[in-house]
């Protein structure tokens, strides 16, 4: 009780609840424009943090996501553009609920059922961190190195664009991550005697020029004209009876988002797409879906949110992100000393809670805030992009600019930028680079140190019970990939 | 696109470019595999006689690299018939990727002089005007988000953003 207290203390400052409230303004601004993803308003929101103290900072970084990513059906419904990735699974669905008219009570329903899902997931994360906390306070370095290998394969595994694609962006996050001096020994590696290389490169840089500049610099002028004509009246009317009709389809869209947004990898994209992909096979009417049917939006609207919360699980008690918001917020959390992993659960237990008790704030923020941001989507629309790039290209400066004060951090931003938009061309998924940067020195130290300990005898990664059981897991894992592509490859040919 | 915008399109020599892409991409993912396993030969073990220490991740990532360059090429050329033309392949618009990238290596260097908000209102400029805003729109926007992102950053946020030495 007294650690609760001690967290609302924390939470209920002006600065916290001022950052809450302009990064979900700023977070549902960012969501409904489509083209501009959540982790890009995050991405762009990280140099407002450095200046903020640590529970305002990763409040920012919540709400913001929290709200992108609801606002992204908004878009969605009536324009038939998702505005972030998460809500693309039900586009469709909502669309067509608004050529039917029932364009408002599409919005009011994926908004509901995105605050039930992310209460959900709070919930699960309240409960489940610490137990899994005390659990990892057993661990050594022989496990912390398994899990990391754990959370980088299903990272490179899950990802978009196949296995090959998946560990070559994991790989070239890991390369980068070794330039700078080792961590254990302090040897300088890949910096050829440049000054600015020497403390490794800077992830911030590096993230916004991946997911801000990376898709910024995919933008076609003239493209984005089209603007809804659908009237937006008030969108909880006639809402709750369908929530109730669909109270299983809330539940299970709740329950399987937390699950897949807890794998590290997946997040709330690909629980949105399950979830939807269940309620249609699920369904009594399955022929309605694709007419504007709201189950699946109920069922995967609650997925997308409900993963959000449970992806903090990982990040919070192992320091292991499970996406690229995640190793975002790891990125702030080790920035301002509040390295996660049990520790930040056993010492410092007021700062996590204060930390999940923010989600049940950006949830409960989401309804008011979200209902404006429907009424006002019109007017968003309206404003050109070619503005808005002019904008966002100057806070990518600033941003980049601000981590060291030197302009070294505009070259690093320019080079991942242009690295994003490569890759994206050729389908090669962005999100295991930044994983493999953040989780990067983690496996490295505990790789050495286990190597170290173990006088370089490889089977005693399998010796330790918990660790033997996550290595065999990273194994069959990828056993199991391999030969499901062999097989695929072999009857596809045959 | 705008108008009289360039239509981005390489030579693709009878392939989509899509699938050019992938092997260049492949073949210096394998040449980046070999530098850096020679590189991290140099990083002195922390065991004598075994691969432990500063050189072992590089090391795994240079192999893998290898592995996995070769490997990407030699997936596209046996799915060749999976990748399509130029047509399928959206490169965006030349001319505001040209604005972006040459505008930013102007603002890395013209900064220390021209000062932030000058460096970054021309920039804006000329990125919002060939995004297809007006010239004036473009000015006005440039001058008004440079001037308060400066004002934002160094005023509340306490950066210090270069003031330049022309003013």
């Amino acid at each position: 009780m007294e650690i609760l207290l001690q967290s609302l203390d924390l939470i209920l400052t002006l600065e916290t609840l001022l950052a809450i409230l302009l990064a979900s303004v700023f977070g549902l601004f960012v969501g409904a424009i489509p083209g501009l993803t959540a982790t890009m308003a995050v991405a762009l929101l990280v140099p407002f943090t450095f200046y903020m103290s640590p529970i305002p900072a990763i409040a920012t970084v919540i709400a913001c996501t929290a709200m992108a990513i609801t606002a992204g059906d908004i878009p969605g419904a009536l324009l038939r553009i998702p505005g972030t990735p998460s809500s693309a699974a039900y586009t469709d669905e909502a669309f067509a609920m608004t050529r039917n008219g029932q364009g408002s009570q599409s919005l009011g329903i994926s908004l509901l059922a995105s605050c039930f899902g992310g209460i959900f997931g709070f919930i699960v994360l309240a409960t489940a961190a610490p137990f899994l906390a005390g659990f990892a306070l057993r661990f050594s370095s022989f496990e912390y190195f398994w899990l990391a290998t754990l959370g980088l394969s299903c990272a490179a595994l899950v990802s978009s664009g196949g296995i090959i694609k998946g560990l070559l962006a994991l790989f070239t996050g890991l390369t980068i991550s070794t330039i700078g001096s080792d961590p254990l020994t302090g040897t300088p590696r890949f910096t050829f005697g440049d000054l600015n290389l020497m403390g490794g490169l800077s992830f911030v840089p590096a993230m916004i020029g991946l997911f801000a500049l990376g898709e910024l610099l995919k933008y076609k002028p003239g493209e984005l004209s089209a603007v809804s004509n659908s009237k937006v009246t008030n969108p909880f009317f006639d809402v709750l009876p369908i929530l109730r009709k669909y109270k299983k389809n809330l539940l299970r869209g709740s329950m399987f988002g937390t699950i897949i947004g807890a794998l590290p990898g997946a997040g709330g994209d690909l629980g949105a797409w399950v979830s939807y992909a269940m309620a249609k096979r699920t369904s009594k009417t399955p022929e309605k879906f694709g007419t504007g049917h709201p189950e699946g939006i109920v069922e995967a609207g609650a997925a997308n949110n409900s993963a959000l919360s449970s992806a903090w699980i990982p990040a919070t008690v192992f320091g292991i992100p499970g996406d690229a918001v995640t190793a975002i917020a790891v990125g702030i959390l080790f920035m301002k000393g509040l390295n996660p992993g049990p520790q930040l659960l056993t010492q410092n237990p007021q700062n996590f809670y204060a930390i999940i008790l923010i989600f049940l704030i950006a949830n409960l923020l989401m309804i008011p805030l979200g209902f404006i941001a429907i009424r006002v989507a019109h007017k968003v629309f309206t404003i050109p992009r070619a503005y808005l790039n002019g904008g966002i290209l100057i806070f990518c400066i600033v941003g980049a600019f601000a981590v060291n004060n030197s302009l070294f951090g505009i070259t690093v931003m320019l080079f991942f930028g242009i690295m994003a938009y490569i890759f994206g061309l050729i389908k090669i998924p962005i999100a295991p680079i930044i994983l493999g940067l953040v989780i990067g020195p983690l496996l490295e130290q505990n790789f050495l140190i286990s190597m170290i300990v173990a006088r370089g005898d490889p089977m005693a990664f399998f010796t330790r019970p918990i660790a033997g059981t996550l290595g065999v897991l990273v194994i069959l894992i990828w056993s199991l990939s391999i030969i499901g592509k062999v097989i695929t490859a072999t009857r596809s040919r045959s | 696109m705008a108008e009289n915008d360039i239509v981005f399109k390489p030579p693709s020599f009878g392939r989509g470019l899509e699938y050019w892409l992938q092997v260049a991409v492949g073949i210096v993912f394998t040449v980046a595999g070999i530098v850096f396993i020679i590189e991290a030969q140099q990083f002195r073990p922390m065991r004598a006689g075994t691969q432990i220490g500063p050189g072992l991740l590089p090391t795994i990532c240079g192999f893998a690299f290898i592995v996995l360059g070769p490997a990407l090429v030699i997936s596209t050329i046996f799915q060749k018939h999976r990748i399509g033309g130029n047509e399928e392949l959206d490169l965006g618009s030349f001319r505001f990727i040209a604005s972006i990238i040459i505008g930013m290596i102007g603002v890395i260097y013209l900064m220390p002089y021209l000062g932030f908000i000058l460096t970054c209102a021309l920039y804006s400029w000329i990125v919002t005007w060939v995004a297809g805003a007006k010239w004036w729109g473009a000015v006005i926007s440039a001058v008004l988000i440079s001037g308060s992102v400066y004002y934002l950053f160094t005023e509340f946020l306490r950066v210090v953003l270069p003031p330049g030495i022309i003013f």
